[in-house]
């Protein structure tokens, strides 16, 4: 279980993220939705920490950060929060200079210190969960979107990671790979791994989702199960927001 | 031209080639390589120091490739040589060279280094981070590897401009190729056709050179795309 308390985060004078509250179930999938510019992926990025938040309390396990202007988090406390998710990035993020293989064994070798054979290991099981094997001396430029993608995520998912993150994981993809890359995030979530996914696919989110977060202006306004949540919330700003997205 | 001065002009060619080419191999190749091999883990540092958010740091290095890059190498191999040994420090002229070389190198290449490594996407940086790197990690297994591509073309530029302007050491009496061309001259009375053989000879190595830089270029490119 993954919980954030009174979460603030500012870009100068803007505030991107107002007094955020949230529990992620384990195994479970949460899904975050909402508007353009509402704080979405600043949310998602302060979970593992590429933003790190003003205020606030995020508590996993037994360990607890807390945030303030005055007190900056100490490097390994970083690491270590890191250390247990993984993120999926709306641009893949793959390293252009290592083959696929490469890509995956990085972080296994580099961060976890294990053998060379080990990684090899994990990078071939986790390049066959996401279909890739036959591409795996191939260099990310060589493949597709949504096979970059899928990549993306047997590197994220080949470092153990407590927590799956994705940022808008098909936004960047042509409509027709869209699909293969839906798919095996639906795989994922049935393997009981917990997973947090910011995406503006409202189907697709009905379909995984066991929560459902709505954020509006750095706040999250709304939150429940999507059949709820899509059908039958009374927020008016969640209605406005369903309506232009099925438009 | 009369038949015998034809003839003593390529036996003076001939005769010189090979001392200008052992003064290029004893002193202008070790001084570019050793130089440039220093002046690049220079600039490196340099490079960090300027990307540092450490004020201090970031003002000594401007300081530094303000002075270096707006004084004539000249100067400095003269203060270096000739400057210094009245404070007591003595330098022997290939020393002082290695100095004065490096120090350009590194004011040079640090802004080629900096910009390499600013051009690299702040989504690699992310993507490191995300795996679970620390800065230095994801400087190393990432950002470099990908900053050295973007880094080829302009440094061997400057490795190439360094092959010539090592000939400025002949200034501070160090035999390398040029100062034994004019040695050669001096004796031979011949300045036309010793300093086109000189030039011609400047010419072979970087036309070496370059033709390696794109040999590397094209490794690079066919990893890259
Ligand atoms: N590094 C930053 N510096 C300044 N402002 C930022 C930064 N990151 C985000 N913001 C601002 O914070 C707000 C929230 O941004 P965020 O990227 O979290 O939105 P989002 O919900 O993910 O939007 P989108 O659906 O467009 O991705 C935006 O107004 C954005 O301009
Ligand atoms: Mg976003």
């Amino acid at each position: 279980m993954f919980t954030i308390k009174n979460i603030e985060k500012s870009f100068g004078d803007f505030k991107a993220l107002n007094n955020v509250n949230a529990t992620f179930e384990k195994g479970k999938t949460t899904v975050i939705i909402g508007s353009s510019g509402s704080g979405k992926s600043t949310l998602l990025r302060c979970l593992n920490l590429l933003e790190v938040p003003d205020f606030g309390e995020i508590s996993y396990d037994n360990e607890t950060l807390t945030f303030s202007k005055e007190h900056k988090l100490k490097t390994n406390k970083k690491l270590e929060l890191r250390r247990r998710t993984g993120m999926i990035f709306q641009s893949f993020n793959l390293f252009p200079h290592l083959t696929v293989e490469e890509n995956i064994k990085e972080g296994i070798i580099t961060v976890q210190k294990r053998n060379k054979i080990m990684a090899q290991q994990a990078a071939i099981a986790h390049l066959e969960m996401v279909g890739l094997v036959d591409q795996k001396d191939k260099y990310p430029h060589q493949l597709s979107g949504g096979q970059q993608q899928r990549v993306a995520i047997a590197r994220g998912m080949a470092l153990k990671p407590d927590v799956l993150l994705y940022d808008e994981p098909t936004s960047a993809l042509d409509p027709e790979l869209v699909g293969e890359v839906l798919n095996v995030i639906k795989d994922l979530a049935k393997t009981g791994i917990t997973q947090i996914i910011v995406t503006h696919e409202m189907k697709f989110a009905q379909e995984v989702a066991d929560h459902v977060l709505f954020m509006d202006k750095g706040e999250i306004v709304d939150q429940g199960n999507p059949s709820e949540l899509f059908n039958h919330s009374n927020n008016p700003r969640l209605k406005q927001f369903l309506n232009r997205i099925n438009h | 031209m009369t038949e015998l001065r034809f003839e003593r002009i390529s036996t003076i060619l001939s005769d010189s080639f090979i001392p200008i080419l052992q003064a290029g191999l004893k002193f202008t190749i070790p001084l570019t390589l050793i130089s440039f091999a220093l002046g690049l883990i220079l600039a490196f540092l340099v490079a960090l120091a300027r990307i540092s958010p450490i004020r201090l740091l970031n003002e000594i290095a401007k300081l530094y490739i303000w002075i270096f890059r707006g004084t004539p190498l000249l100067v400095q191999l003269f203060i270096l040589f000739y400057g210094l040994p009245s404070l007591g420090i003595l330098l022997p002229p290939f020393h002082a060279a290695v100095i004065g070389f490096t120090l350009n190198v590194g004011a040079y290449c640090s802004e080629v280094v900096r910009a390499a490594i600013l051009s690299i996407k702040k989504g690699q940086w992310d993507a490191a981070y995300s795996i679970g790197m620390t800065s230095s990690q994801a400087m190393r297994r990432i950002v470099l590897p990908q900053a050295f591509r973007v880094a080829i073309p302009p440094l061997s530029n400057s490795f190439i401009s360094l092959v010539k302007d090592t000939s400025l050491a002949a200034t501070i009496t160090l035999t390398e190729m040029f100062q034994k061309g004019q040695q050669i001259a001096a004796v031979t009375f011949e300045p036309l056709w010793l300093y086109i053989e000189v030039a011609f000879i400047y010419l072979i190595f970087c036309t070496v050179l370059t033709y390696f830089q794109g040999k590397l270029e094209r490794f690079y490119d066919n990893k890259l795309a």
